[in-house]
């Protein structure tokens, strides 16, 4: 299963810790989501989601502090009972002796944050949702040209890596050469990323590595970009039918999203920057509603029609 | 399609050199080569796919090959992993 390491969530979110003796190293949490224990102080414990991050906010503080010594020894030792990855608490609230007592006899480190309530939960839920989303790796180049995400594929040698290259030269950037860390965000949005270890970097056969962001500057790379369009190299087979008109669009599935694929032969002479460029200002026509292929077919449409009229006119 | 795992067994993790000449191996034969650990899976053809996966000691991986050459490149394949990058085949 998917895990963010904790030390990760506390570095991100500016978390000041208030059990810093407790090792978090091999802590992880798995669930984007949080809880806020609102319910469990007032000693109802079904359903509840103890592997979420346990958020204190300024309701939970002032029940808490209204609980009898007896009443927290009961609550307390039930709640930390369970396997919490942690307890944050908002507003730079200040947990009792005896929470932190009990945290630490489980083991359960505590956070403090002086952010309110619902931006914490809002943003760390947000940040946990796109940490913890399916992702795959695929073989390809992603370059964003004029914004769009496109995503070059093709069997080894094709030319990928020559194409991103042109296209960085001819403005685009780079966000990562031959290996793609997809990470499905939402329901509607694709990331792709380069893996940490080749960010940068782009191979061309018969050269070797090439650092792209020092040979051609930092706005010639992007760290993440939403993958829009895919383009498909292949060599060129004259028995395939390729799309002349693109009236209908064509879709390749990455992690259950449906992605606009181009498939588009290869032969000496093409230049393939230059047809990735016009993909992507297509892709964005589209985007703003206008389709050429159907401007096309309107035009005929429209000129039959009015032949039609001017034969009845004749008659 | 082919497919054998293999452990690794380099106390120092993988180095750059080795995994290169791999890459060139693979490069060799028509079949499609895949390299596969528990969350990855990159093309063997690519430096950059094989550079990324970030292998470790003790790590399982499973190569594939599929195509018209696969017994030929698997056996290749298989016994350069073996000498140069000391991994260690598991009976499957």
């Amino acid at each position: 299963m998917d895990s963010v390491k904790l030390c990760e969530v506390v570095e991100k979110m500016h978390l000041s810790s208030l059990t810093p003796e407790i090792d978090i190293k091999k802590r992880k949490v798995t669930v984007a989501d949080v809880n806020r224990p609102a319910l469990q102080m007032a000693g109802y414990f079904e359903h509840f989601a103890e592997g979420r991050i346990q958020i204190i906010g300024k309701v939970e503080h002032s029940y808490m502090l209204q609980m009898t010594s007896e009443r927290k020894e009961h609550i307390y030792e039930r709640f930390f009972m369970n396997n919490i990855p942690c307890v944050v608490l908002c507003r730079g609230l200040m947990p009792g002796d005896m929470f932190v007592q009990y945290a630490r006899r489980n083991g359960v480190p505590i956070f403090s944050t002086e952010e309110a309530t619902s931006n914490f939960m809002a943003e760390l839920i947000r940040w946990l949702n796109v940490r913890l989303a399916p992702s795959i790796t695929v073989h390809g180049v992603l370059v964003d040209v004029y914004g769009i995400g496109v995503l070059i594929t093709g069997e080894s040698g094709i030319g990928k890596s020559e194409a991103a290259l042109e296209l960085i030269k001819r403005g685009h950037r780079l966000v990562s050469d031959d290996v793609v860390e997809l990470r499905k965000v939402s329901e509607v949005t694709l990331i792709g990323k380069a893996p940490e270890v080749t960010k940068h970097l782009i191979e061309l056969r018969g050269i070797g590595i090439v650092d792209v962001k020092t040979l051609f500057g930092v706005s010639s790379v992007r760290e993440s970009q939403s993958v829009d369009l895919v383009i498909q190299l292949e060599e060129w087979n004259k028995d395939k039918e390729y799309d002349r008109m693109g009236l209908e669009e064509d879709y390749i599935e990455y992690l259950g999203k449906q992605i606009v694929c181009h498939r588009i032969p290869i032969r000496p002479g093409r230049n393939l920057a230059i047809i990735c460029e016009a993909a992507a200002a297509n892709y964005r026509q589209k985007l703003m509603g206008y389709n050429a292929a159907q401007e096309l077919y309107r035009r005929l449409q429209a000129r039959m029609v009015s032949r039609r009229e001017e034969e009845q006119e004749k008659q | 399609m082919v497919k054998k795992s293999m452990q690794i067994s380099c106390p120092h993790g993988l180095e750059p050199r080795p995994i290169a000449e791999l890459v060139q191996v693979a490069s060799k034969y028509d079949s499609k080569v895949y390299l596969e650990t528990e969350t990855k899976r990159v093309n063997a053809k690519s430096i950059m796919g094989m550079m990324s996966m970030d292998l470790d000691n003790g790590d399982f991986v499973t190569l594939s090959t599929d195509g018209n050459d696969e017994d030929r490149a698997m056996e290749e394949l298989q016994s350069f992993m073996t000498s140069r990058l000391n991994m260690v085949s598991m009976v499957s």
